[in-house]
């Protein structure tokens, strides 16, 4: 291990590389060290015999005409190839320090040219991907108010009343028409009175809900004659699938829309258009069913396939329905059930009472649990003695019929 | 140019200032610098390959690559240097293609001086030369390439450390390293061929 740290100085002093006192040192351990001296020796004779054997030279004409074979295949290889001669005279070109400067200067003068016209440009608004224009574009996507343009309005009043339709989610089978919601305000909707006296201000505005009926779709050119086109819209159903449409009573319809259901279909539609307005950016109103102070409640949307009763999204059932399964009827039942005794006055409360009858149904018709038809039956006498509207009544009386005809047939 | 440079004979011109002429565009500076290094460069390539043909060859092709990169040398730096480092890349590359190397002796016009020692006359010590001779050359080819570089730079063109490190771009603890594996190997090669003899 010793002499291996020897060895190290040894090539250092064959190169002539060691100090006075490493070569001491050196010296020191080669008189008492056999092998290290041995070696020493032999890398000496090593190579001092490399240079004087590997001496080897070629004929004197050998080196006369080498400098002529390399410029002749210097000139060969320009031939081969015109990117070398090509990339030999840009190199060149380069190669001259005077030429190169002029270069760089012209570049750096263009490169200084630009920036100013790109800084000027954007100072000005006028670059095309100017600061400005981004930030206005950004407010516009946001419908943000941007400074020195004339500001849209995009009120839902305004939108509505601009005769513009309202979203296809919002729109049951037929529904067009659209309600401006200062109208309902101005008719008398905005009292604080209970369910009745409501139903009462309605019929106090046949005139307008007979334009409602009589009218078509509107083409505006201006919010004013948007406004009177709306009001000529037809109000058609909006229920999407009747309850009443059951075994029996397939040739059975009714002959135009009742008083009740008129008013239920507008108040409808002003749900729709506050949701909607409140989807423009506009702030939700109170969340409360009765109509107090002209703000009305916003808790129920009816929507093609579900309801959003307070923020929950109920799956609508039908009688025929064979996919829904009982813990989901269950859970609908219980919704509808809370919501209309928390809100006894939300206009969407009817179509409540048909869903709970319905799932009642069809879970009595699932499961053939005596106990959910009794308990289903118990609800709904208690709905039908509630309820003033006879039609409602009297679907609610069909479905309490079919529900106990499968108590008596024993259907599982 | 100044008028003492255009009267300077041509072998009295420096590197730099015939540097300068090629790189405006004159081929016979060029010339100037290949007849001033083409034996030096052809020995370094012929010490690493052992073969004249690709000595040949490498030592042509080492100023053609220096003709064609000569717009990018850095007027004062070591032109020497710079051909060296072009000549041991080819060199290297050329012996990591081909791993056996045949040595030739083809042109020897003058004996070494462990020859001229020996007198010549005893048939039985030039044979004992030539042993050792074809020991040492074969202890030399057998080196790696990276080894033998150094060595050859050091033994054959008594280059410092420091130009060693800038022809084969290392650091002087690597040329250090190298010249000190180089010899070991040596070493142990010769030793071996010495045990084997005795």
């Amino acid at each position: 291990m010793k002499c291996r740290r020897f060895d190290r100085l040894i090539s250092l002093f064959l190169d002539g590389r060691l100090d006075r006192d490493g070569e001491k040192e050196l010296k020191g351990h080669l008189s008492e060290c056999e092998r290290c001296a041995g070696k020493l020796a032999l890398l000496e004779s090593v190579e001092g015999s490399a240079k004087s054997i590997e001496t080897i030279e070629p004929p004197v004409e050998y080196w006369d005409t080498f400098s002529r074979r390399v410029a002749e295949r210097i000139d060969a290889r320009k031939k081969e190839s015109p990117a070398h001669g090509l990339r030999e005279a840009i190199g060149g070109v380069f190669s001259r320090p005077r030429l190169k400067l002029k270069i760089a200067a012209g570049l750096a003068s263009i490169a200084l040219v630009v920036i100013a016209g790109k800084m000027y440009m954007d100072h000005h608004g006028r670059g095309f991907l100017s600061p400005k224009k981004i930030t206005r574009a950004y407010k516009r996507a946001r419908h943000e108010p941007i400074e020195g343009e004339k500001q849209t309005d995009l009120s839902a009043e305004t939108v509505v009343g601009r005769g513009k339709t309202i979203p296809e989610q919002f729109k049951a089978k037929g529904e067009s028409a659209v309600m401006d919601l200062q109208e309902v305000k101005e008719s008398g909707l905005s009292g604080t009175e209970g369910d009745k006296d409501v139903r009462s201000k309605k019929v106090q505005r046949p005139a307008q809900t007979e334009a409602l009926d009589q009218a078509s779709a509107p083409t505006p050119d201006s919010p004013d004659d948007a406004l009177s086109e709306t009001r000529k819209q037809p109000v058609e159903k909006a229920v999407s699938t009747e309850p009443g449409q059951r075994h029996g009573d397939e040739g059975k319809k009714l002959e135009g829309p009742s008083r009740e259901e008129k008013h239920a279909r507008e108040d409808r539609i002003h749900e729709a258009e506050t949701v909607f307005g409140r989807k423009r950016g506009k702030k939700a109103e109170p969340e409360d069913a009765d109509i107090t102070d002209g703000k009305v409640a916003v808790r129920t949307v009816m929507l093609p396939d579900h309801y959003m009763v307070n923020g929950t999204k109920i799956p609508k059932v039908e009688y025929n329905d064979t996919l829904m399964h009982d813990y989901k009827l269950r859970e609908l039942i219980q919704r509808w059930k809370l919501h209309i005794e928390k809100s006894p006055h939300d206009s969407l409360n009817h179509e409540g009472y048909m869903q709970i009858a319905t799932a009642y149904y069809l879970l009595a018709k699932l499961s053939g649990d005596p106990a959910v038809i009794s308990a289903g039956t118990r609800l709904i006498e208690n709905y039908i003695d509630r309820i003033e509207d006879p039609a409602l009544k009297d679907r609610l009386r069909h479905t309490l019929i079919d529900i106990n005809s499968l108590k008596l047939n024993g259907n599982p | 140019m100044s008028k003492a440079e255009k009267r300077a004979p041509v072998n009295e011109q420096s590197d730099d200032d015939l540097i300068r002429k090629v790189q405006e565009g004159d081929p016979r500076s060029f010339d100037i610098l290949v007849k001033r290094y083409q034996k030096r460069v052809y020995f370094l390539a012929y010490r690493m390959v052992k073969s004249h043909d690709p000595a040949d060859d490498i030592a042509q092709e080492t100023f053609i690559k220096a003709y064609f990169a000569i717009g990018s040398f850095k007027i004062g730096y070591s032109f020497y240097t710079w051909l060296y480092r072009i000549c041991m890349n080819l060199s290297i590359n050329f012996l990591k293609r081909r791993k056996f190397v045949m040595p030739e002796c083809r042109f020897r016009e003058e004996a070494s001086p462990l020859e001229r020692e020996a007198g010549g006359a005893d048939p039985s010590k030039d044979f004992i030369l030539k042993e050792m001779r074809d020991n040492i050359e074969r202890a030399m080819d057998s080196l790696p390439p990276k080894y033998k570089s150094a060595l050859i730079l050091r033994v054959y063109e008594d280059m410092s450390y420091e130009d060693i490190a800038k022809t084969l771009k290392i650091s002087v603890g690597t040329v250090m390293s190298r010249l000190f594996r180089a010899r070991e190997r040596m070493h142990d090669m010769l030793k071996e061929y010495k045990e084997r003899e005795s």
